[in-house]
Parts: C-alpha cells; structure tokens; sequence
C-alpha cells in the first residue's frame, strides 16, 4: 500500500442475483480526481457503496486513505445522487445533526460554504431546488475537512453554471495533495474538465482505467469508407460503426495508427466516443 | 451518535405542534375533571409508543439509513441512536406526567400522589414495553409495513393481557392467585412499582436492542 493512494481496491466484488460487480482493481494517488463513466446500471454506485460498506462486498479488500473504510469514513466526503436529509429540516440543522457525527466537523466552515452557497440556513430542505439540495450536500460533505470526496452523480441534473461552481469546488479541494476526488457522473464534459485519471465500468467490469490524457491521446476517432475500414489491421480497432457510405472507428495506439495509415484521418476523441465504441466492441 | 439521535428529535419536532394541541386537549379536559390523570398518562405512553414508527417513516422518506451509513458511525451505534431517542423520550414522558399530575394532585384534593406515580408508572411500562415489541419489527419490515404491524402489535398486546387476566380469573382459585398477584405488586409500593417497571423496561429494551441489531446487521441497504 503506498501511503499516497487515496483509494486502493483489490478485487473488490458484489454479486446480486442478476448482476456482479469486479472483481475490481482501482488506485487514485493523493491530489487527484477520477471520473468514473459507464452506462445505467454498469455497476458504479454499486463500486462506490461496496467501498464505503453501505453494502457488503462479497470479495476484495478495500483500502480507503491507507485505512480500512470504516477507520477512514471520519475522513470521508460523501455526496450521493440525492439529498438524504428529512424534508422538514431546516438547512441549519444539518450543523446540529453532523456536529454530533463527525469529530473533526466545524461549524464555521459549514457557515462559510452556506454563505458562499447563498443557502439560507433558515429555509427547509423541501423548499430547495435540486441545485440548492446538492449544494448543501456538498457543504454538509466538506465541513468536516475531509481528505477524499466521493461523489455519485453530484452534478446530474445541474444546470451548467450550478455545475461548473461545485466543479470550482472539487478543483479547489484537490488542490491540496493530500486530498483525492472520486466522481461518477454521465456528464463526460465535467469529467474531460476536472478528472485526472478516468475509470471505464462496463457490466460490472472496470474495461479502463488510466490517466484521462493519456487515455485522450491513445485513442482515436477514424471517419473513412467502407473499402478503407476492411483494410486497417483488426488488432487497432476497439469498435466500428457502418453506415452506407462511410464508417466510423474507434482506433488505439493513434500515433501507430496515424504512421501505418497516413492517409487515413484520426481525430481526437472524447470520452462518450470510448465508451460508445467500446461497448460497440463487445456487440461485434 | 449523539447526531443521529438530534436528527430524530428534529424530524419530529413538525410534529411537535399537533401533539402539543392534543395534549393541550388532554390537560383541559383533565384539569375541568372530565378525565382522570390516568388517561393523560395513557396518552403520554401512546405518543412514545407511536415515534419509532414516525422516525421511521421520516428515514424511509429521504432515504436516510444510505447515508447515514456513509457517516463515520457503525450499524450497531445506527441502532443505538434509535434506542436513545426512544428512551430519552419515555423517562420525558413519565417527566411529564409526573409534574403534570403532581400539579393536579396539588390542586385537587380528590387526586392521591400514588396516582400520579401509578399513572406515570403505567405509561412508562406500556411505552417500553410496545417500543421493545416495535422497534425489531420495524427494522425487520421497514416503515411502510410499520402501520399494520403497529396496530397490529398494539391490538395483540391488549388481547394477551384482556386473555391472561380472565383465564387466570376463571381457573379455579385464580381469583386468588390473581389477587395475590396484584397484592404482591401493590406492595412494592408506589416507587416500587416505578422502580420494578423501569428496570423490566430496560432489560426488554435491552433484548430488543440486540435482536434489532441482529436484523439490521443482516440488511442490505
């Protein structure tokens, strides 16, 4: 275990009757975010509550800040795809409630982050909009000076210029070396923004796991013919769509690619190109 | 710890205004000598009696136990939390009926301080007893079952006692054993008997607590 990981998962698995998640292998150094993609039910809040013991893992062990998860949930920042807290409460009291939980919980700090938030303390949950609601999960997850954020789904739902505040946010509480963001979210745009590395769940499967840029550069977005695409050697393609006059593919190792086919044009590829192709892929 | 079992007393404060009417009612009618104090102890215990289901209720509505076990508290002190609310808010009641029938019996020479202890006795052992019997049931069920099964238990709970009472009282010499019995408890005395009550209450809490545990242990959330 090296002390800068934040997260450390080996084999990690959870098995429903219908569904099995890993066995997974996952490590985040300290100071960065990973994005973790994948499509409705590929088994990422099934990732994120087996490493936090909200459910219990069938296999893998769980290594959270060097620590067991339960050793380190003190240190733990937790926003989920919903605001947990009883409609009839006051945003105020959500100071009350988590004083009494966390011991390293300030006050002042979650004053501080309403204020900046503009959520007044006064008004009921009921009375928030989601934006408001996921904002003061986010006050609540961060006004005990956690080291790691683990977000699912926090900014689903936002409007862009909610969304890209709480992304100011996590860019601001990475900063700090010692602190780690893991974020699930189906807006890859976030993701291309913020993430350091990016881990690809698919069916349960962890298909990619690398830092984003790497991961931006290695593949490729090839738009050619039909003729052309028969041509290229199958061991570069990751996934292949046909149409009637063109095709599109998604190709790895570009720069290879690029000096093989030089007449052939790769673009560069986004993040939702991966995971469309690579699900491609398993459909051939 | 101390946390979770704000956060139950702050879900509940919404309530708080409804039965705060009530027991407004409640008060005025046994102060103008309508009711006896006994019934206001009834309703005392039925309040206690009735706010697991309703912090249940308020956990299942923003699916609160999948956060709270994101907190950095254990599934054994998730249960525990829910235990003290329950106890703080039975020794409150008892408080209250305690004063509140203690001022009566100031006021009213028709009403004995053995009474009130009695009255407070009655509505500590009952809310005790249906928090212990509902509590395991609510974990086992969840809330939205909770109803059923709370009037349920409450129904089951009058019919066991309705039932020992008259067979011990129709056997033959069950009078006696009867009498005997309610002269046995009668001894312990006013305090006696709220001591004893207090202490059975607390060992069935404790038994519950342990089942509850076990079932919540078990859940997947």
């Amino acid at each position: 275990m090296t002390m800068n990981n934040s997260i450390e998962l080996k084999g990690l698995t959870k098995r429903y009757r219908d569904f099995t998640l890993g066995p997974v292998d996952l490590t985040l150094p300290g100071g960065a975010v990973l994005g973790l993609i994948g499509e409705n039910g590929a088994g990422k809040t099934t990732l994120m509550k087996s490493m936090l013991g909200i459910t219990r893992p069938d296999g893998g062990t769980v290594r959270l800040l060097g620590r067991d998860a339960a050793a380190a949930k003190g240190d733990i920042g937790v926003v989920l795809d919903d605001c947990f807290f009883y409609e009839g409460l006051r945003v105020k009291d959500v100071d009350a409630v988590l004083s009494g939980v966390y011991a390293t919980w300030d006050g002042a700090l979650f004053e501080a982050y309403l204020h900046k938030f503009s959520l007044d303390g006064a008004k009921q949950v009921k009375a928030l909009s989601r934006g408001m609601r996921m904002k003061l999960s986010l006050a609540a997850a961060l006004a005990h000076r956690p080291k790691l954020l683990v977000l699912d789904e926090a900014t689903a739902g936002l409007d862009p210029v909610v969304r890209d505040e709480i992304l100011d946010e996590f860019l601001n509480f990475v900063s700090d070396e010692e602190h780690a963001v893991l974020l699930s979210s189906h807006i890859t745009s976030d993701l291309e923004k913020i993430a350091d590395y990016i881990a690809y769940l698919h069916k349960g499967q962890l298909v990619l796991h690398d830092e984003k840029d790497r991961l931006l550069e290695e593949y490729g977005r090839l738009v050619c013919g039909g003729g052309e695409l028969a041509e290229i050697e199958p061991s570069y393609l990751v996934g292949t769509r046909k149409g009637r006059f063109s095709a599109e593919a998604l190709v790895r190792d570009r720069e290879a690619f690029c000096r093989a086919y030089p007449k052939l044009t790769v673009e560069r590829v986004t993040l939702d190109d991966i995971m469309v192709f690579v699900n491609r892929e398993e459909q051939v | 710890m101390r946390g979770l079992i704000a956060k139950d007393f702050l879900c509940l404060r919404k309530s708080a205004l409804s039965y705060g009417i009530v027991l407004a009612i409640y008060i005025a009618l046994t102060v103008t000598g309508l009711w006896d104090v006994s019934f206001f102890a009834a309703f005392m215990a039925m309040l206690v009696g009735m706010l697991p289901y309703s912090c249940f209720s308020y956990d299942h509505a923003a699916k609160w136990n999948l956060y709270a076990l994101a907190l950095p508290v254990s599934r054994r002190q998730i249960v525990l939390a829910r235990y003290g609310t329950v106890l703080i808010a039975a020794v409150a009641a008892v408080a209250v009926v305690l004063v509140f029938s203690g001022v009566m019996a100031l006021m009213l020479d028709s009403i004995e301080w053995e009474v009130c202890i009695v009255s407070a006795t009655a509505a500590l052992g009952f809310s005790l007893l249906l928090n212990a019997i509902m509590l395991p049931l609510l974990y086992r069920f969840g809330a939205e079952r909770a109803k059923l099964v709370f009037f349920s238990v409450l129904g089951g709970l009058v019919l066991i006692v309705a039932l020992i009472v008259n067979y011990n009282v129709m056997q033959p010499g069950g009078k006696a054993v009867f009498l005997d019995l309610t002269d046995a408890i009668a001894s312990l005395g006013a305090f006696g008997m709220l001591g004893a009550v207090t202490v059975a209450g607390i060992v069935l809490l404790v038994i519950s607590y342990l089942i509850s545990v076990r079932i919540y242990e078990r859940i997947e959330l």
